[in-house]
């Protein structure tokens, strides 16, 4: 942290429009350093900033708590010590940049937005999930690989709600599940104890 | 009815003759509106997903769930699939009610034919009701025999006791799987106990209260006994006892648990009896209002206690109404925290006329069924959204032309109650209900 200090001191001492500016090379990425984040390094606040890598090479940066907060992940690996911040970026080889970009911003949102009323937070969250198949199988698998709990929650809410009215035969189709493995009569039985389900 | 067998272990007991869910018309109509899923993605899933989507799917989907192929079916019996299940599955705040008549006058009826054991209107069906889509659904308990009654229910447990005057033999049901396990008998002799459970994923606490039938000379002698049983090697078999403050009486037959304590409303006057669990003393609360209390309820809401019940102030100018009381932390001092908007106040006593109503509660969700009838309102605390429950399809009317009672308990509908496996390792005598 204090080499960092010290060069950002330095290019503090830039003129403004320079160090605003600034364009680093980081781990083979270039990246932009806000201004702010350069003042608030200096200050030591907590508003540190992590960076996330995602599968197309894009670099979001993003406050630190709020992924330590959401990211079962992340969160162990800032604690294990495997992420430099001066160096490193987080690679997400297996989220892309519209994926990531869109768990960012619940992730953000839910740190920023906790203390809002129940209501506000669902509809917030209908929204965020309005999305199509594609988007929404993405989001699931990022959610996975970064173990984001409440985020899995309202994703597995959602398709549990897609699955839970349809028929067998349309549920086989859609996990195309071509040999159920039960004969006739087991059949018939499932039939016969849940009547009305069919 | 024949007798009912010990089920050892709730996981791999078949439970295909025990009940059978039946799903209402109504629920179709919420389910005409869902997406249209691309197989060409879902299909992608890895199985490990697949699980957890099954594991977050409320039982009767579940169940339906399982037709699907062999090894969906098949997941009910592993083990790893309900651990996933027991970390993953949403709460659920759901109730159950039954057709049971559980008032003072039934221990001058006796309608069970006690010693051949069939009742001609032994009925234990359980209509399961599902607040977030106002959904019915009936379940059987065939595994509890008969002479027994529903008193509580936790974390997917529901309680049956004996209705023999005697000691009282204690039986935890799961109908979803099937499991029945049994409690040791309480040691003193019974009449009418309230009982109070609660159930954690490591523990199983059960109080009974009531008049102990010491005297021969029919005078209240009112004491409760503790059950206790945890993972951590702690047990009590009713080794508890403490007395009730005098001049109590625990008419209303059930109990509600919240922060520690269970909680019982008294009558004439209203208050409430409070029962702390681990000091094992009684003590009493104030109900706010109470000389203008009618029909009180207690209702546990997200670890609160709260109490609901019709105010009416004949002799102020003061419209009559329906409120709720929260319990403060400071455990004697009531705040009130909801009313019913005064125009639905006025259709709801139109209706009710004074017969009187009852309160179930369970998470975010309030049931005031209104006596004699089959209509029942749910108001949802956090959305604060009152509405009129659609009628259970699967009652039958009772031949006099009305409807039974409907006596409700909360109730959590769970794939797993794992922790009935502590009750296995106390060595019982088996009790055997056959005639």
């Amino acid at each position: 942290m204090e080499l960092l200090c010290i060069r950002q001191w330095i290019s503090g001492l830039l003129p403004t429009w320079l160090s605003a500016w600034c364009i680093k090379p980081v781990g083979g990425a270039l990246v932009r350093q806000e201004p702010e984040y350069i003042l608030l390094a200096l200050m030591g606040s907590p508003l540190k900033k992590i960076m996330l890598c995602s599968s197309e090479k894009e670099i979001f940066s993003v406050e630190e708590q709020v992924m330590v907060q959401h990211s079962v992940i992340i969160n162990n690996m800032i604690e294990d010590g495997s992420y430099n911040h001066e160096e490193s970026k987080i690679p997400l080889d297996c989220v892309d940049s519209k994926t990531l970009k869109k768990v960012i911003d619940y992730c953000t949102h839910h740190t920023h937005h906790h203390n809002d009323n129940q209501e506000d937070l669902e509809a917030w969250d209908a929204q965020f999930l309005n999305v199509d198949s594609n988007g929404l199988y993405d989001l699931l698998m990022a959610a996975n690989y970064l173990e984001i709990r409440n985020l899995l929650d309202l994703i597995y809410g959602t398709i549990k709600n897609m699955i839970k009215g349809k028929k067998i035969d349309e549920i086989r189709r859609i996990f195309n599940i071509k040999d159920h493995g039960f004969t006739p009569e087991e059949e018939e039985q499932n039939r016969k104890e849940y009547p009305h389900f069919y | 009815m024949e007798g009912f067998h010990h089920h050892h272990s709730s996981i791999t007991s078949p439970f295909s003759y025990t009940f059978a869910i039946t799903g209402t018309a109504a629920t179709t109509s919420t389910f005409n509106t869902t997406p249209w899923m691309n197989s060409r993605i879902w299909s992608k899933l890895p199985q490990r997903l697949i699980d957890r989507i099954l594991a977050f799917l409320p039982p009767p989907a579940f169940f339906r769930a399982r037709s699907v192929c062999k090894r969906w079916y098949a997941l009910l019996f592993s083990n790893s699939f309900l651990e996933l299940y027991l970390q993953v599955s949403p709460r659920r705040h759901w109730f159950i009610f039954f057709n049971h008549k559980i008032s003072k006058s039934y221990i001058y009826k006796n309608n069970n034919n006690g010693a051949t054991g069939t009742a001609s209107n032994h009925n234990n069906d359980g209509y399961l009701f599902d607040p977030y889509d106002m959904a019915w659904y009936r379940i059987s308990f065939t595994l509890v025999p008969s002479g027994f009654s529903p008193a509580s229910s936790s974390s997917g447990l529901l309680c049956w006791v004996s209705d023999e005057a005697g000691p009282k033999t204690i039986l935890l049901c799961n109908p979803i799987i099937g499991s029945l396990t049994q409690l040791p008998p309480t040691p003193r002799p019974r009449l009418f106990p309230s009982i109070g459970l609660t159930v954690t994923p490591t523990c199983i606490d059960v109080t009974v209260a009531g008049d102990d039938m010491i005297s021969p000379y029919a005078v209240k002698n009112l004491t409760s006994e503790s059950f206790h049983i945890d993972g951590g090697g702690f047990y009590s078999i009713w080794g508890t006892t403490s007395s009730l403050p005098r001049l109590c009486s625990l008419e209303s037959g059930r109990m509600v648990y919240a922060e520690g304590k269970f909680y019982c409303m008294n009558c004439s006057p209203f208050s409430v009896m409070a029962f702390d669990i681990t000091s094992n003393a009684w003590f009493k609360i104030q109900a706010p209002m109470r000389r203008f209390l009618r029909s009180p309820s207690l209702l546990e809401c997200k670890g609160k206690l709260l109490l609901i019940a019709a105010v009416e102030k004949s002799k102020l100018n003061v419209p009559k109404s329906l409120r709720v009381w929260t319990l403060q932390s400071c455990g004697t001092m009531w705040v009130e925290s909801e009313r019913m908007p005064q125009q639905l106040y006025v259709q709801f006593a139109e209706l009710e006329g004074g017969n009187g109503f009852e309160c179930v509660g369970h998470g975010e969700f309030i049931v005031i069924i209104i006596r004699g009838t089959d209509k029942a309102l749910l108001f949802d605390i956090s959305r604060k959204r009152w509405q009129w429950i659609p009628p259970c399809p699967y009652r039958r009317h009772h031949h006099h032309g009305f409807v039974d009672e409907l006596h409700g308990f909360a109730y959590e509908p769970r794939l797993a109650t794992p922790v009935t496996g502590l009750l296995d390792h106390l060595t019982l005598p088996f009790q055997n209900f056959n005639a």
